[in-house]
């Protein structure tokens, strides 16, 4: 039985790889000079990154302090309306201090129900047609953006902020929680608070596009795969008031992305030197002190269930969120 | 401080992130539902998160940490510390996961860490985690056991361990586990000179000559300073104290002789035939003679004897000498030459090392008047004298309860302690040796009879299991071999944390694992008031000796140099009465010579006149 599966699954993978293959062929045979040429003349210019020394570091920043912005989410529950969401967010500062926000979501509360309802009505008048499922993801998204949001603008009147690094696009926040981000853009301007997000997994498809038209539709990080030397950043702007940059800050073939403010592009070049003066030359390539704030918000499994354990009325937990799939026993 | 994770009724993990832990404290978990038990760390953990074990995370990128402390970011101070907290007493039910911990006050703990006043109990040291609770002790635990950090004498931090000494007289007997530089010496050291404070009768057994408390030791601060020398006295075997031999009942010599070296069974018979003959106290010299008259008349052989009273050739001493002989012949001629002579060989070597010079009068006056007698000898003599003399001693103080107990009047003689190191040579496991017997009873009758043992070893699992079994409080010091830590985690009740703790112990810290606390607490022992007569490096010595008779000849030559080689001899006598008492030949004084040249403290240079001369350097 289990040997008849896997002879089958294999089978589909073979064929998959196979197809996978041809799609790329062009692509992947790229001539790697010859891309970096077109995308010198076409897109923007490369620029080579330096580690910043600890006392070019201490001077840049004198005496204030750089913060990482992250969020969290878990789910208690499977299927809609029976779940549950525990959002988190925290700004923590590099002297040792900590904002946290925190929120729960469950499309079961009645004032959920109409938030959800009013959103449907809302895009409905704009052409846009949800579903409540769908129209739930979508406030619990732009939940979460907007207690990041929170966190960071608290951090700026509270501290002495130099930087704030966000994880993911700043064009997120745009999308998402619209009001809040106007909020922390005019504030961190007004304060020269730079505002430097972080993007682990880029999805874009914009260089493809500038180069050639045979090359429209291919993901930025498939042709960019190798192609940057370490230490190396290529500047870009496509994102409404947004600078973009896609760099390799270690040893990772793999890109990570970087949107600023346009106000702020002059200092491209400092933030992008401490990303890669942050990020581990063998590592994964995201900036260590992302990966520090984002262990310190995320929230474990056990933790989530002892959390609900204790706070949550069993029978309810029970009725409402419990789901048979749990109780499986293989 | 906080408990987290899974708890049991016995056991919980205490984090924070602040504070870091230490094995032994105790602390007080805040579950108010369970009356907030007390409970102490028995394991402690740190970690980072950030810093992780695994090399291939890409975390340990030093660099970078450096990069995060330089904009303020110290990735060490993520740390978590975790605490393995075991309760004292089991809960009724798990504890409550998430609750607070924090330090107890000493009046909380007081009951549990204090059993008795200083003035009242052996000070030994200071109970280890107990550094924070005791600001609020009460003045009397205080400064009461300084203690040694490297070799400086330190203030004493902590609550102090009080043994309760009266409490022996229902939970008997100490041992004092622990290999060499353990602390184990020390431990035993500090415990008799509490003992002599208490001026408690105390017979220490020291075959290492290390038992003298009149130095005071190196560095001590004099507020601690205390003088013993009017507390103590010191006997050696064969010349202050030895056996008295009419006083041997015949059992008496047959252990003695069978330390001496080991009684075949014609030699038992022999000793058991021989000794006492027709009732009458025999003395050293009656007893020594009738073995030599007997062994002579052996090697004659009644044939022979016979043959020569007949013959008539014998005058009247003669005559008498061997009529004497065959009446021995008559008496005792089933007895074997092979056993007389080695008899008589085993008793000349007790003699020979002054056993049945002395008494054991002087170290029962010392008993009684409280004092704490050292008795030293070589250790196989130590066992003969100690067999004879614990048997004397214990039979006094036995007779005198039985009197007692059954209403009749005798002598009095005070209870008393016994200490010796290397106990396992005493009353070794396995086979029988006649300080075995008397140690082995001690420790199964003496608690009746107020007769109590403190005995050290560094290999619990060569003592007698029936004397292990009895020792109802035991120190143990650090231990390295994986045989006796089998052992001690049977006889004690050090928990398998504990164990594993024990080869990396500081010299002088301890488990004390008694009845009497009920637990086993982990303790410092405090810095003794006296020091051994030998703890200087013996290669110190050497050197230290050298350097004496270097300057003593120095001396003496200083003021006739220069010396020239060839008018050596007349320089030689006056160097030579210089010296008083010792004579150089010139050969010797040239040597001598070269050797400060050696040194550097002289000079040997041409001489105008021809020849070398020696000069000041």
């Amino acid at each position: 039985m289990l040997g008849e599966v896997a002879t089958k699954l294999k089978k589909n993978l073979i064929s998959f790889n196979k197809r996978l293959q041809d799609r790329y062929k062009g692509e992947v045979d790229f001539d790697k000079q010859d891309l970096r040429e077109r995308l010198h003349h076409k897109v923007g210019k490369f620029t080579l990154l330096e580690r910043l020394s600890n006392q070019r570091l201490r001077d840049w920043l004198a005496k204030e302090v750089v913060v990482g912005v992250d969020g969290s989410l878990n789910k208690v529950g499977v299927n809609f309306p029976h779940y549950l969401y525990l959002l988190q967010a925290l700004a923590k500062s590099t002297a040792q201090e900590d904002i946290l926000a925190a929120e729960v979501f469950c499309p079961l509360l009645a004032e959920v129900e109409a938030e959800i309802e009013q959103f449907r009505v809302q895009q409905q008048q704009e052409g846009k047609r949800y579903s409540q499922q769908e129209a739930a993801t979508k406030l619990r998204t732009s939940l979460l953006a907007k207690l990041e949001l929170q966190v960071a603008i608290q951090a700026i009147q509270k501290w002495p902020v130099k930087l704030i690094m966000m994880d993911g696009s700043l064009i997120r926040y745009r999308i998402e929680a619209k009001d809040s981000w106007q909020q922390l853009r005019e504030l961190a301007l007004e304060k020269g608070v730079l505002l430097v997000g972080v993007i682990e997994e880029i999805a874009t498809k914009e260089l493809g596009t500038r180069l050639s038209s045979d090359l429209e539709g291919i993901y930025d990080r498939e042709l960019l795969f190798g192609v940057l030397e370490v230490g190396e950043m290529l500047e870009l702007e496509f994102k409404l008031g947004l600078k973009t940059a896609f760099l390799r800050p270690s040893q990772d073939p793999q890109v990570i992305g970087l949107d600023i403010l346009k106000e702020q592009q002059d200092k491209l070049k400092i933030m992008a030197d401490l990303i890669q003066t942050l990020t581990p030359k063998s590592g994964r390539g995201i900036p260590l002190w992302l990966d520090i704030v984002d262990n310190e918000v995320r929230i474990s499994k056990q933790m989530v269930e002892s959390l609900v354990d204790s706070y949550l009325d069993p029978q309810l937990k029970r009725r409402l969120f419990a789901s048979k799939r749990q109780e499986r026993i293989y | 401080m906080q408990v987290v994770g899974l708890t049991t009724q016995q056991e919980v993990y205490v984090a924070s992130k602040e504070r870091k832990f230490r094995s032994n404290e105790i602390l007080k978990i805040l579950d108010s539902e369970l009356d907030n038990p007390l409970g102490e760390v028995v394991e402690t953990q740190s970690y980072n998160r950030f810093i992780p074990l695994s090399i291939k995370d890409s975390f340990v990128d030093k660099g970078v940490l450096e990069s995060l402390r330089s904009i303020g970011y110290n990735v060490d101070e993520d740390e978590i510390n975790i605490a393995k907290v075991r309760l004292l007493t089991e809960a009724t039910y798990p504890i409550k996961t998430g609750v607070a911990a924090e330090v107890p006050a000493f009046t909380e703990v007081k009951e549990l860490l204090v059993k008795e006043s200083p003035a009242e109990g052996l000070v030994l040291g200071v109970i280890k985690g107990t550094e924070e609770m005791a600001a609020g002790m009460d003045d009397d635990l205080k400064d009461v056991a300084p203690l040694l950090k490297g070799k400086e004498v330190v203030a004493q931090q902590g609550v102090p361990f009080n043994f309760k000494l009266k409490a022996m007289h229902q939970y008997p007997h100490i041992g004092i586990i622990g290999g060499s530089g353990s602390g184990k010496s020390f431990g035993m050291r500090v415990m008799l000179e509490e003992l002599m404070k208490l001026e408690i009768p105390t017979l220490v057994f020291d075959p290492h000559f290390e038992m003298d408390f009149s130095e005071k030791f190196p560095d001590l601060p004099t507020e601690y300073e205390e003088d013993f020398e009017s507390k103590f006295e010191i006997f050696q075997v064969g010349r202050q104290v030895g056996v008295n031999f009419e006083d041997l009942s015949t059992k008496d010599l047959l252990d003695l002789l069978s330390a001496a070296s080991d009684l075949s069974e014609s030699m038992v018979n022999a000793v058991e035939t021989l000794h006492n003959a027709e009732a009458k106290r025999d003395s050293f010299f009656t007893f020594a003679e009738r073995l030599a008259d007997l062994r002579q008349a052996l090697e004659l052989g009644r044939k022979r004897i016979q043959r020569k009273l007949k013959s008539g050739e014998l005058s009247g001493q003669q005559k008498e000498e061997y009529q004497h002989y065959l009446a021995l012949i008559d008496d005792y001629g089933s007895l074997h030459l092979s056993s007389i002579t080695g008899l008589t060989w085993r008793l000349n070597k007790l003699k020979r090392h002054g056993l049945f010079q002395q008494s054991i009068s002087e170290i029962e006056a010392a008993l009684q008047s409280r004092k704490l007698v050292v008795v030293q000898g070589p250790i196989w003599l130590l066992q003969v004298f100690a067999t004879y003399l614990l048997g004397n001693l214990y039979r006094q103080r036995r007779d005198y309860k039985d009197a007692d107990y059954s209403g009749e009047t005798a002598d009095y003689f005070p209870p008393f302690l016994v200490a010796t190191d290397e106990a396992h040579n005493f009353a070794p496991k396995g086979y029988d040796s006649p300080t075995k017997r008397v140690l082995k009873e001690i420790s199964q009758e003496g608690r009746k009879y107020g007769v109590f043992l403190i005995l050290a070893t560094q290999r619990p699992t060569l003592l007698a299991d029936t004397v292990t079994a009895q020792l109802n409080s035991k120190f143990v010091f650090r231990t390295v071999r994986a045989s006796d830590i089998e052992t001690i985690k049977q006889e004690t009740d050090l928990t398998a944390e504990e164990a594993k703790r024990l080869p990396y112990l500081s010299s002088g810290d301890a488990f004390v694992s008694s009845a009497i606390f009920g637990r086993t607490m982990a303790v410092r022992i405090r810095v003794a008031k006296t020091t051994s007569p030998h703890t200087q490096n013996p290669f110190d010595e050497l050197e230290a000796k050298t350097k004496a008779k270097e300057d003593e000849l120095y001396g003496a030559i200083a003021k006739h140099l220069p010396i020239y080689d060839d008018d050596m001899l007349t320089e030689l006598k006056a160097v030579n009465k210089e010296l008083e008492g010792k004579m150089l030949s010139r050969n010797q004084l040239q040597d001598r010579l070269e050797t400060l040249v050696e040194r550097g403290r002289l000079k040997k240079e041409d001489s105008p006149l021809g020849g070398t001369v020696y000069n000041l350097g």
